[in-house]
């Protein structure tokens, strides 16, 4: 079953004369479970693909269906209660709100839900991301690793279909860097999580099941190494 | 230049937007500064000139001098020009007006021609003591057919009233006794003159004044050694010191009399009246203060802004080596850029904005209040320079803190882009009932106002300045306008018309005349009361100890002014204070309406106070007592019981014509009927007729017509103009200041407000892709305004109350009553700030929202 699909996925910046085609006519698939990192140089249009799956930006033609939903039929408002429930961002920068606590960042999505936390999934995820001791600091008292771990667990917490996540390590120390990609690939295995990737880093890239290169805007390669 | 101010001057122009909306704000604060000086400085010179216009310019007067004692005067190092007059009445035979059968002579010195305001209409002013010119009121009004040319016989003596033994001046009434001249002339001299020109009614000429004035020639050279003629000073300086020094100068030559142009002195604020003084100078210190403090608020926020943003740049400048001092210098050079761009628009369109508000209120004024002179832009160079050198002072102030801090900022601070330093838990800690009773989002919005302290300290700040700005301000006019009504007896009336023999339907024919809108017919006897001691307002209570006055078994004996009105005017004045009239025209126990307020200047302490007259009740019984006639100086005053009135209304409002009492004294107000009925002595009863007309002047001619003897005309219309311009130029000035302290509240406000938003874009996008909805994101900007605006109106509110007693405080010198708290103001205020708050916060917000969720994170602030 497609938890993901990509039908002619287009984005195009800008006018005229000054046109850039970012994607251009993308297309795939992607099983629940999987995990698939898309991999391609710098201006190669990864990080537009991403965000339009993410449902944080709008393609100029094209669908992209989450678990059999038009994401962009939905009007705003549909559009921001799906991704708090379906839809985990995880990006380079963290992007913790620096005025909230640890707890506060991770439950997040159902704080805006108005749903109450389930304290045993907390507690989980809490557990697996070793942040038990940081519960109730602000992200100014963590050091980056620890902040990333935050966002892996404010884009889990409610268990959303598809896992995003933007050159998670782009900002870590080689340590750090191997923990967070640990941690993306247990939460894969282990709660069937499908978790895409995007990265310019090979090493990274091969750490993964499946792997799409983009090249200008187009799909260059698509090809699974872990069956 | 070097290459810190080069970064510095991209920067601002980078920032467009904000670095415009400081600019404008400067300008405003610099034009006020600019404005409030020469307002000032303009309006003085308007009421100089008016009061010259009207009454002639002259300083200071001694009356009664013999030759001699003019040359001390004349000699004087402190005299500029000295003007002579002397006077004296003469019979005008001819004269068509009963009430005004002389004619006034009014002599002058050549200078005092010249400084006195003398309209010739045809001819000229007479050169020698043979030449008058004559008011061309004698021709219209009198209808004595005087030419130029006409040579008169004329016996000049003073007005002596045979009754009392004394001397009447100009401002006295003829003196009636039963249709009869009660006056005569002693006649000092016999005169022959020849008119040669006419002029206008002088100003001076009160209109119910007996003498239609001529003006003849004071030859000081041909005065006798005895002969006493007044003389006035014009001043070479005014200042402070000008009265002792004419004391000084009288004692020394045994001058006894010296009088003072207090109306003119006033404008020069040399007023010997010490409390208005410091009063004034207290108000407006506290004004320009204000004025101040906002603008500091302003601009140091401004700035503040400038140097987070610019944290960055700053701290790669010392990265790459530079010091201290140019870090701080940089801030100080934007403000020097930022100054030298205000500055001289500020005070340009500080002038021309009151240069414009002069012309638009001059044609007012001439049109509605009859003012002659205009209101003239006068731009004196050194209030320039205080604009200047406040604006620049202000500047200065504003940017130290801000430039200290820049210089401060190290290398690591910038490249690590720490925005919100030392953040802690305690900081942002909100209680559990926000989100449960708000929502998530209001508890976001309470923590962004919570995080950065100093900021948000600085928006409050700001906030609070405006309230405080607006509330005083509108309470000093308040004030004002209070202090002004009770310093000039509130006159509701345009003519009085006074006789003590008329018959009542006599008077009843005035108020038919042609212009009279309203009009009272009211009759007026004195009699006495003793009031109970517990009634007695506490003010009576304090006098009656401090001056041990009489008090007679445990009563004080009060002045008891009964008023009857003509049923229609009672009818309107008991519905106007919202009683029934029927129930004062009961025969058994006659009901009254008691005036149970009053203001009155204490002449002890030259202190203006509100206080009651009386305390009591409805249903309350009164005793009236006649006033004994003949010598109560020597007898026990006996006193007669005349009737008992019982107490119908108690209200503040008095009817046209009435002036509120002194203490000790109480207004009863009666049905014409009523005073008809008690049995009162006619001879202790006046009448009079007050009128209300759209053309007061008219109708004084219109009453002269009439030929009436035994009446006497009081025309109040000019002296309530006065008061009435006052309050207008007051109004105008006070609000457009808080209009234009508004702009620049606003101003600070939208560029803090702005700033943090657009500093938060990455948060908002952040807060968007995790999945808040739009009407999430809308409810987090609202209560964040909504806790801005509170926290701000907390501060805010209790310090313009302190501030409002202050103002109360300080005027109360010379103005005493009760504190009240403005509530229409303060709701005004409460609205307003959300108002703007809201606003600031959408227009910022409209721009962002319509961003890309995605442009936003990957953009920095550049």
């Amino acid at each position: 079953m497609n938890i993901l699909e990509v039908k002619n996925l287009s984005k195009v910046y800008g006018k005229g004369e000054t046109a850039v085609k970012a994607l251009d006519d993308v297309s795939f698939s992607v099983k629940k479970g999987d995990f698939v990192c898309i991999i391609g140089p710098s201006g190669s249009g990864k990080s537009t693909l991403l965000h339009l799956l993410g449902g944080v930006d709008r393609p100029t033609s094209g669908k992209v269906l989450i678990d059999q939903t038009d994401i962009y039929n939905l009007n705003e408002t549909q559009l921001a209660i799906f991704r708090r429930r379906q839809i985990g961002l995880i990006y380079q920068f963290y992007n913790l709100i620096p005025i909230l606590t640890v707890e506060e960042n991770i439950t997040l999505p159902m704080l805006l839900d108005a749903q109450k936390v389930d304290p045993a999934q907390l507690n989980r995820v809490v557990d697996v991301l070793g942040l038990n001791e940081r519960l109730s600091h602000l992200p100014n008292q963590l050091s980056g690793g620890q902040q990333q771990r935050v966002s892996i667990g404010r884009a889990l917490i409610s268990n959303p279909a598809i896992m995003l996540a933007d050159e998670p390590t782009g900002n870590l120390d080689s340590q750090n860097s191997k923990e967070i990609m640990e941690l993306l690939k247990m939460f894969n295995k282990t709660y069937n999580q499908t978790l895409i990737v995007i990265t310019h880093d090979e090493r990274i890239a091969l750490q993964a099941d499946r792997i799409i290169s983009i090249e200008d805007g187009k799909v260059a390669k698509d090809e699974v190494i872990r069956p | 230049m070097n290459i810190i101010n080069k970064v510095t001057i991209r920067h601002l122009k980078e920032n467009k937007r904000r670095s415009l909306v400081t600019i404008f704000g400067v300008i405003i604060s610099v034009a006020m500064i600019t404005a409030v000086a020469t307002l000032g400085v303009s309006f003085l010179d308007l009421m100089i000139r008016q009061e010259i216009t009207d009454n002639g310019e002259w300083h200071v007067q001694y009356k009664n001098v013999t030759p001699a004692q003019i040359e001390a005067i004349a000699k004087d190092s402190e005299t500029k020009s000295r003007i002579l007059s002397s006077d004296g009445y003469a019979v005008l035979e001819e004269s068509n007006n009963n009430n005004k059968p002389y004619l006034y002579f009014k002599n002058y010195n050549k200078i005092g021609m010249e400084h006195f305001p003398i309209e010739v209409l045809e001819g000229r002013l007479p050169h020698n003591e043979n030449e008058i010119a004559i008011s061309e009121a004698i021709v219209s009004n009198a209808k004595v057919e005087y030419k130029i040319g006409d040579q008169l016989t004329v016996d000049i003596g003073d007005r002596w009233d045979k009754e009392n033994g004394t001397t009447l001046t100009q401002t006295d009434f003829l003196k009636w006794k039963d249709e009869v001249i009660n006056e005569e002339l002693k006649i000092k001299e016999t005169k022959t003159v020849k008119i040669v020109g006419t002029i206008a009614r002088p100003s001076w000429e009160p209109a119910w004044s007996p003498g239609y004035t001529v003006i003849g020639y004071l030859d000081e050279k041909a005065l006798s050694e005895k002969a006493t003629v007044d003389a006035f000073v014009v001043l070479k300086k005014i200042n402070g010191s000008l009265y002792d020094h004419s004391e000084k100068l009288a004692q020394a030559h045994k001058i006894e009399k010296v009088y003072y142009n207090t109306e003119l002195l006033r404008y020069y604020g040399v007023t010997r009246n010490d409390n208005l003084r410091m009063t004034l100078f207290s108000l407006a210190g506290i004004i320009i203060g204000i004025i101040i403090i906002g603008s500091v608020a302003l601009i140091y926020n401004a700035f503040a802004i400038s140097v987070s943003e610019r944290a960055r740049h700053l701290g790669m400048l010392s990265s790459v080596g530079a010091t201290k001092k140019q870090k701080r210098n940089s801030v100080f050079f934007e403000g020097a850029v930022i100054g030298s761009i205000s500055i001289p628009i500020g005070i340009l369109s500080g002038l021309a904005g009151i240069g414009i508000t002069f012309g638009f209120i001059n044609k007012y004024l001439q049109g509605a209040l009859g003012v002659s002179e205009n209101l003239e832009l006068v731009v004196t160079p050194s209030a320039i320079l205080i604009a200047c050198g406040i604006s620049i002072l202000t500047i200065f102030i504003s940017t130290y803190v801000p430039a200290q801090k820049a210089s401060r900022v190290s290398a690591i601070d910038a490249i690590r882009q720490i925005h919100d330093i030392k953040l802690s838990r305690k900081t942002v800690k909100t209680s559990r009932f926000v989100r449960k009773v708000f929502g998530l989002e209001a508890e976001i919005g309470l923590k962004n106002v919570k995080r950065n302290k100093k900021r948000y300290l600085a928006t409050v700040f700001s906030l609070v300045i405006s309230i405080i700005l607006f509330l005083s301000v509108s309470y000093f006019t308040d004030n004002l306008k209070k202090s002004l009504a009770m310093s000039q007896n509130d006159l509701q009336y345009d003519i009085q018309i006074y006789s003590s023999q008329l018959e009542r339907n006599d008077l009843a024919e005035f108020t038919k005349l042609d212009h009279v809108t309203k009009s009272t017919i009211m009759k007026e006897a004195q009699l006495e009361a003793l009031i109970e001691m517990d009634q007695l307002p506490a003010q009576l209570k304090t006098r009656i100890k401090e001056q041990d006055l009489t008090v007679e078994d445990g009563k004080f004996p009060y002045f008891v002014m009964l008023y009857g009105l003509d049923q229609e005017s009672f009818n309107a004045y008991a519905e106007q204070i919202g009683v029934d009239a029927k129930g004062f025209n009961q025969q058994d126990t006659p009901a009254a309406i008691v005036i149970d307020q009053t203001s009155y200047q204490d002449y002890a302490s030259g202190k203006f106070i509100e206080s009651k007259t009386i305390e009591s009740e409805v249903g309350n019984k009164i005793d009236l007592l006649t006033l004994p006639q003949g010598n109560t100086e020597n007898d026990q005053p006996k006193r007669e019981f005349l009737s008992t009135i019982v107490i119908g209304a108690l209200t503040d409002q008095v009817p046209m014509g009435i002036h509120t009492p002194s203490l000790g004294g109480i207004n009863m107000i009666v049905p014409e009927a009523t005073i008809d009925q008690l049995a009162i002595d006619p001879e202790a009863i006046s009448s009079f007729v007050y009128l209300s007309s759209t053309d007061p002047m008219a109708t004084q001619t219109a009453i002269e017509d009439r030929k009436e003897t035994s009446v006497e005309v009081y025309n109040v219309y000019q002296q309530r103009q006065k008061q009435e311009q006052m309050i207008l130029l007051m109004s105008i000035f006070t609000y457009g200041f808080i209009t234009l302290i508004s702009f620049i509240s606003v101003a600070n406000i939208f560029n803090t407000i702005s700033t943090s938003i657009s500093l938060r874009k990455r948060e908002f996008a952040m807060l968007r892709s995790v999945g808040m909805t739009p009407k999430g994101f809308n409810k987090m900007i609202q209560y964040e305004s909504i806790f801005y605006g509170a926290k701000a109106l907390l501060y805010g509110l209790p310090i313009s109350v302190l501030i409002m007693l202050g103002i109360h405080l300080s005027t109360n010198h010379t103005f005493e009553y009760e504190f009240s708290l403005p509530w229409m103001s303060i709701l005004f205020v409460i609205i307003v700030i959300f108002l703007i708050v809201g606003s600031a916060m959408l227009y910022s917000i409209t721009k962002i929202k319509n961003e890309n969720i995605i442009e936003s994170l990957k953009q920095e602030n550049i």
